[in-house]
């Protein structure tokens, strides 16, 4: 599991324990997680305001303030150049979410393998 | 709760029904007096009609008399003659008129004398006319005796008349009467049974938009169940895979990770599956299609063997259509036929010891309705006594969920209309597989 992966990651979900866990196992395997955030909107408004940009985005979907596919799309409109993934407990969403941009998605919960695939192929 | 509001629904209704029934009955006694007294009345016309025309007839009768007497001109004894015949007849018909009325019928007898009286009057001064000359038949006249008989006469029509008028005022204020009546009792029953009904329809309304609320709350409450125990199972499986790698040199910790893996994967299947069956039995929208049956199989068993491949066994299908003419093969059901059998064949390859799963899928026309598919496999086979109850939801007996033959059942019988069964592969001895059939409906 120990490889070089240098892929620089942002994850946002609403759930602190999730967070941790991802940022642990993709940590792991050596991708560069720049940030962790809770929120739809923190992503949105945080992201033009970073000085280094993550490759890909590691979205869910339900969120308190915005939704993963709003926030998507959002993203995707401003930076096209930024990939995003999501990894989400609503399997009904798989529609909406790439018809906003995402490149894939999955369904929680999800093996630690398979999310390093979505990234590494994203 | 539910139960008091569906039996007071059904007692608003019986109400509204039976008063329905009452304004009917009602209205048919209303119809049925409504004749009668329209026939009665018609009847006391008649007769006020026949008294009228046997005064005219006698008066008539007394008019050619009186002219024959004066003239003696033969002449006036035709309307003479011709009211005698009218006479006899409409007083014959009196007779019968009245003879339903004990006052009428005794007027009438005692009109008979006076009639015969008149008439011998009128006829004896024509006789002395033609035989006697004038003076004669004048002499008779002169004894006002007719006269007295035609007053006679006139007294007791008019009693008569009287009478019939009586009955005729009675009998109208009488239907009146009844009629006010039963116009009130219709538009009582007819009250009643538009509140019953409002009732039962106010209260059908209420019962349907009740549970419409608690379905919604329980799909929604499914649904939050379901998204958060995936993000739970999200926690723990990245956490029980991260544990695998740091301890991937300790059998006994590997062990014991990897069933905490297959736990993880169980709830989350055990989650899903719920929720699917949840809203196949809760779905009142069904709408049903032709949908290929061959492909649907070939489709689900190559799912079935990609997913049973990570855990390291070989998933074989041989699909056999029994007539060989028959290639296109499809049945009324939807997008969710897969289910059937992605469930079937998991559970064949659940239930199959060793690395190798069998199974055979024989489809076969069975009669004008139904399409047969026979899902026969080689695995542990099922108790007699436990065939009936593999379809019970949260059968405890069930390895995994116990949830999958639930769905199918759901499926095959709630949704798609049609049968299942489960069968010994081999008659007699249940530990060498299970048969499941199917009947579909032929699209």
């Amino acid at each position: 599991m120990n490889q070089a992966r240098k892929k620089k990651i942002v994850l946002v979900d609403d759930d602190p324990a999730v967070l941790k866990i991802y940022k642990s196992a993709l940590a792991r395997l050596g991708f560069d997680v720049l940030a962790t955030m809770s929120d739809g909107l923190e992503i949105v408004e945080t992201i033009g305001s970073m000085k280094e940009k993550p490759e890909v985005i590691i979205l869910d979907e339900r969120m308190p303030r915005m939704s993963g596919i709003d926030a998507c799309k959002k993203i995707r409109s401003s930076h096209p150049e930024i990939s995003v993934v999501f990894v989400s407990a609503d399997s009904a969403a798989e529609r909406g979410a790439l018809a906003a941009g995402a490149s894939r998605f999955l369904t929680k919960p999800v093996s630690i393998s398979t999310l390093a695939d979505a990234i590494d192929t994203s | 709760m539910r139960f008091h509001l569906e039996r007071r629904i059904i007692l608003a209704l019986v109400i509204g029904s039976l008063f329905i029934i009452f304004t009917a009955l009602g209205t048919i006694v209303i119809s049925t007096q409504y004749t009668q007294t329209v026939n009665e009345l018609l009847r006391y016309n008649r007769i006020q009609s026949t008294i009228s025309n046997l005064t005219v007839e006698i008066v008539d009768a007394e008019t050619g008399q009186r002219g024959y007497l004066i003239t003696g001109n033969a002449s006036y004894l035709s309307p003479y003659q011709s009211s005698l015949n009218s006479i006899s007849s409409t007083n014959s018909s009196l007779g019968r008129q009245v003879s339903g009325d004990a006052n009428l019928s005794a007027l009438w007898t005692e009109l008979q004398p006076l009639i015969t009286q008149k008439l011998n009057e009128l006829n004896e001064t024509i006789v002395l006319r033609q035989t006697q000359g004038f003076a004669a038949a004048q002499a008779v006249v002169n004894t006002n005796l007719g006269q007295n008989y035609m007053n006679d006469i006139r007294q007791v029509l008019g009693e008569m008349s009287d009478r019939v008028l009586q009955l005729q005022t009675e009998e109208s204020e009488a239907a009146a009467s009844q009629s006010r009546e039963r116009t009130a009792v219709t538009y009582l029953n007819t009250a009643v049974s538009i509140v019953a009904f409002s009732v039962a329809i106010y209260l059908s309304v209420r019962n349907l938009q009740s549970e419409q609320k608690a379905r919604r709350e329980a799909e929604l409450l499914q649904d939050l169940l379901t998204h958060d125990i995936r993000n739970y199972n999200q926690v723990s499986k990245m956490g029980a895979e991260l544990l695998y790698d740091i301890h991937k040199n300790d059998p006994e910790t590997e062990n014991i990770l990897t069933s905490i893996l297959d736990s993880i994967d169980g709830s989350t299947q055990l989650v899903e599956k719920g929720k699917k069956l949840g809203r196949v039995l809760s779905d009142e929208k069904v709408q049903l299609e032709r949908v290929d049956l061959l492909k649907t199989i070939v489709d689900s068993a190559s799912l079935v063997k990609n997913a049973v491949k990570l855990s390291g066994k070989q998933f074989v299908n041989s699909v056999t259509v029994k007539d060989q003419n028959q290639t296109n093969v499809f049945v009324m059901a939807d997008k969710l036929l897969d289910d059937v059998f992605t469930n079937i064949y998991s559970n064949s390859a659940k239930y199959t010891d060793g690395d190798d799963v069998f199974v055979q899928t024989v489809v076969e026309e069975s009669d004008e309705k139904y399409w047969k598919i026979s899902v026969i496999d080689s695995g542990r086979g099922i108790p007699d006594e436990l065939k009936n109850r593999i379809f019970v939801r949260y059968l405890k007996t069930a390895k995994g969920s116990g949830l999958g033959m639930s769905i199918v059942h759901a499926l095959v019988v709630e949704r798609y209309k049609g049968k299942i069964d489960v069968k010994n592969a081999v008659p007699d001895d249940y530990k060498k597989g299970t048969s499941i059939e199917i009947w579909l409906r032929k699209a």
